[in-house]
């Protein structure tokens, strides 16, 4: 038979989000693909060199559209940490709070968005309709359903009242019972389970040569997360469990994911229940001591990297935004080779793609003059003393 | 172990209740209190510092100083007998009007923080599509609350 | 002569022909995609929506691509429609006679309705767009795996019967109402081999919107996709009126006005069991499909003809 090339082009009902797939096809089987992104690419990066911090909290809020709160809160702790500045307990639980009520929105997104890329619309609307609970949480939390501009440099802008702890509990509770149901849909509706069992085959030896992160790393059984392992805000007091699954398949992935929608209500209902007490943040002067930092946030797609230096003014003097979808990217191409194209749009899906997030520019400079460059061993020798200076020993790691 | 039709009661069940969907116009939700819609600004309590000009991420909000009132008198000079008009500021505090460009405002509500005179406030509207561009600035100050 | 010409006008143009056809097609559209809201917790179109939809595709610029071959892509979706309204014309729908039987008219009704399915493998493949071939050869891919077992289980009543015509069988069932629950499995292995011939989730691999945007009608626009999308209208209620003429007994020997409400009435009965269909599963791929039908379906249609053969014997 002969092969013939699909663009699934920047334009298609699959994506979410501009991006190509080069498939070449023999029949419904795929026998190569190439992936390409930087449809979606906006130079935020350079627009945060000319804008003071307060502005570039809404500029990188706005790097995606649904985990907002994890760029702010990233970009947030990177410059916190460049400008040495100590953010108050209630904040940080505050911020922890809204993550968690993040990553069930994201979560419930995700699973219309699946249902919908295997045709099963009713799955998308009913997910979409239990999002709503966790949209009007939000809402009541900080003014907007989406983008919450909750953080600011040195804490949040807005404080928990009694009645919205009390509401947000109760819909916990409704969403708890809806999310059981959707486990047992999930492993017991058998069309589900012939989309979604052994599709999109990663195993754990590429999931961990690739990169990945998130749920895609973690449905291939490589137990990842960045809250145990790197615990950052107050994630080192709470009790919660990191999901991981050995089916290395899609299947693995949506188990995954509905999975860490249950431990999301327990980190919610034990954030509320012990909100310490105190200011919701500190005064930060406008110039900001020159410095560099890093922020390291698990995103609900996965690990985000952000990196500030500070150089004195009121402008930072580089931000680097590393998105979890960048890292997952490269394992899209080794999932669509050999599987049929009935399974290309699911298997993107099962990545929670987030092409906004992605797109970065890339310089490649040509000359070497003036430039160094790291061997590995360098760098992992690097890496472990940046870590032992904030009491952490690396270097017992396997390379 | 695989149930197939395993949504069939729920489906059924929904057939009987009420769809969620709201229809709007005709029903309208209502907003929580602080949701971030317009915003709004008290002119009267504007001392014109522009920190709010400076801290908003895209430049939607301009301040404009409103001509103040001015004690205004003519005299006839003494010599040549030409008519002088003069125009003296009166003294007191100055007077500003706040110009919001909808189609720029993130509706952060980063300005209502940063005010330290708490002039600025978000209300609820959330209604506010316009068919022309000029409808997009929101003019608070001057003579009352003027929309154009 | 003249008042013959004029009766066969009417019915081929009026009723049961072309006008009622398209109109009790889009009522059933209708039906359908309220049924299909309502079960998903919205609120769904109202009523006129369908022939909004019709109307709006109407006025809308057709375009052809460049390669492919005009006068076969413009001519198709005329074909798809004429083929649907010859069917009904040998289903009883007023009363409990067609407007022409014949011995064999089963046959041919079948016939008839896979020339559609042919219309839209060749309107995909005439398009020249690698979407539209890749879903036109999906239809023919379906058509092998869902038209073998919805033959044979149609043979089942008509084997108990004993007639090969509509006509007859209803007017059999309608004599012999206790013989109906015989046929049960046949009417879910037709129900569901009809989902499969109109394309509907879990079967509409040839459409698969997510996959391969809009399948063989993809270049498809304008008043020739309208035509398309009214023919898959009219299909449904011709498949729904078979169904209810061979397995349900058809009017139950009502003469006139209440036959055609009773017909009417199981329409929409299989219109609400198909919505509740496309609500409750995914679309399955095409091999699943394949594999399912002959390792299911077909020995199922088996079963019910053996059973029919059994029955006929004993009494």
């Amino acid at each position: 038979m002969s092969k013939i090339t699909i663009p699934l082009g920047p334009q298609h009902p699959a994506l979410k989000e501009p991006g190509n797939f080069m498939l070449v096809l023999e029949g419904e089987q795929i026998v190569g693909a190439t992936v390409r992104l930087g449809y979606n690419h906006r130079g935020i990066e350079k627009a945060c060199e000319d804008r003071s911090f307060i502005q570039n909290l809404y500029l990188i809020e706005r790097v995606c559209g649904i985990c907002s709160h994890s760029h702010t809160t990233c970009f947030c702790m990177a410059t916190e940490d460049a400008a040495k500045i100590e953010v108050p307990k209630r904040a940080q639980a505050i911020r922890v709070l809204v993550g968690e009520l993040e990553r069930v929105h994201s979560h419930l997104l995700w699973l219309g968005v699946a249902g919908h890329e295997i045709g099963f619309d009713t799955l998308f609307m009913y997910a979409w309709k239990d999002r709503e609970q966790v949209l009007d949480c939000l809402e009541m939390i900080s003014g907007n359903r989406v983008h919450y501009a909750l953080n600011t440099i040195g804490g949040v802008r807005r404080d928990i009242t009694l009645e919205q702890k009390a509401e947000i509990l109760k819909r916990m509770d409704i969403l708890e019972e809806r999310t059981q149901y959707y486990i047992q849909l999930a492993t017991q509706e058998p069309t589900v389970l012939a989309r979604a069992r052994g599709v999109g085959h990663l195993p754990t030896e590429e999931a961990k040569k690739r990169g990945a992160v998130g749920p895609t790393a973690r449905a291939s059984n490589v137990p990842f997360d960045v809250r145990k392992d790197d615990p950052y805000l107050i994630y080192n007091e709470l009790d919660f469990k990191v999901i991981t699954s050995d089916s290395c398949d899609v299947f693995g992935r949506l188990v995954v994911r509905v999975f860490e929608l249950l431990e999301s209500f327990k980190l919610i209902r034990q954030v509320l229940n012990n909100l310490p007490e105190g200011p919701i943040s500190v005064k930060v002067p406008r110039k900001l001591p020159a410095g560099e930092g890093v922020g390291h946030y698990e995103a609900p797609r996965g690990e985000d990297i952000h990196y500030v230096r500070t150089n004195g003014t009121e402008k930072p003097e580089r931000v680097k935004v590393r998105a979890p979808t960048l890292a997952n990217f490269s394992s899209i191409a080794y999932m669509l080779e050999g599987g049929y194209l009935a399974d290309v749009p699911i298997v993107i899906a099962a990545i929670d793609p987030c092409f906004s997030c992605t797109d970065r520019a890339l310089s490649i400079s040509t000359s070497t003059e003036g430039g160094y460059s790291l061997s590995w061993e360098d760098l992992r020798k690097m890496g472990i003393e940046f870590y032992r200076s904030r009491g952490l020993d690396f270097s017992r790691i396997a390379k | 172990m695989v149930r197939p039709a395993k949504m069939l009661k729920e489906l059924m069940g929904s057939l009987c209740t009420e769809p969620i969907t709201v229809r709007y116009p005709y029903q309208k939700l209502k907003m929580p209190p602080k949701y971030r819609g317009r915003i709004s600004c008290k002119a009267e309590l504007c001392v014109g510092c522009r920190l709010c000009v400076r801290d908003c991420p895209s430049g939607a909000i301009q301040i404009v100083q409103l001509p103040g009132e001015k004690y205004q008198f003519a005299y006839r000079s003494l010599l040549g007998g030409k008519k002088v008009n003069v125009q003296i500021e009166k003294p007191g505090k100055k007077k500003f009007k706040a110009v919001i460009d909808l189609g720029k405002c993130l509706f952060c509500a980063q300005c209502v923080e940063t005010c330290p005179r708490k002039a600025l406030s978000e209300t609820e509207d959330y209604e506010l599509a316009a068919l022309t561009k000029d409808c997009l600035f929101r003019t608070y100050g001057g003579d009352g609350k003027t929309e154009k | 002569m003249v008042s013959e010409t004029l009766r066969a006008a009417f019915s081929l143009l009026v009723f049961p022909g072309l006008l009622f056809l398209s109109s009790f097609g889009m009522f059933s559209e209708w039906v359908d995609r309220k049924l299909y809201a309502r079960m998903q917790y919205r609120i769904g179109p109202p009523w006129f929506q369908p022939f909004a939809d019709f109307v709006k595709l109407m006025g809308k610029e057709v375009i052809i691509p460049e390669a492919a071959d005009e006068a076969l892509f413009k001519i198709l979706p005329s074909f798809a429609g004429a083929a649907v309204c010859t069917s009904i014309l040998m289903i009883p729908v007023w009363g409990p006679s067609s407007v022409y039987s014949f011995q064999g008219d089963l046959i041919a009704v079948v016939y008839l309705l896979t020339i559609p399915t042919v219309t839209f493998f060749l309107g995909g493949w005439s398009s020249t767009s690698p979407y539209a071939a890749i879903g036109s050869l999906r239809v023919l891919t379906q058509l092998f795996a869902y038209e073998v077992p919805l033959l044979m289980v149609v043979l089942g009543p008509a084997i108990l019967a004993g007639t090969w015509s509509i006509t007859g069988i209803s007017a059999f069932f309608a004599s012999h109402p206790a013989l109906l629950p015989v046929n049960l499995i046949g009417l879910a292995v037709s129900l569901v081999a009809l989902q499969g011939k109109l394309e509907r989730v879990p079967f509409d691999i040839p459409h698969g919107e997510t996959e391969i945007v809009g399948g063989a009608f993809t270049e498809y626009s304008g008043r020739l996709l309208a035509f398309f999308l009214l023919a898959t209208d009219m299909e449904m209620v011709v498949g729904a009126a078979l169904i209810s003429a061979v397995f349900l007994g058809g009017a139950m020997g009502l003469p006139g006005f209440l036959g055609f409400l009773l017909f009417v009435l199981k329409a929409v009965v299989i219109i609400f069991i198909l919505s509740a269909m496309r609500a409750l599963m995914a679309r399955i791929r095409i091999e699943q499909m394949i594999s399912f039908c002959w390792k299911i379906l077909a020995p199922l249609s088996l079963l019910q003809v053996l059973i029919d053969l059994i029955v006929k014997g004993t009494i």
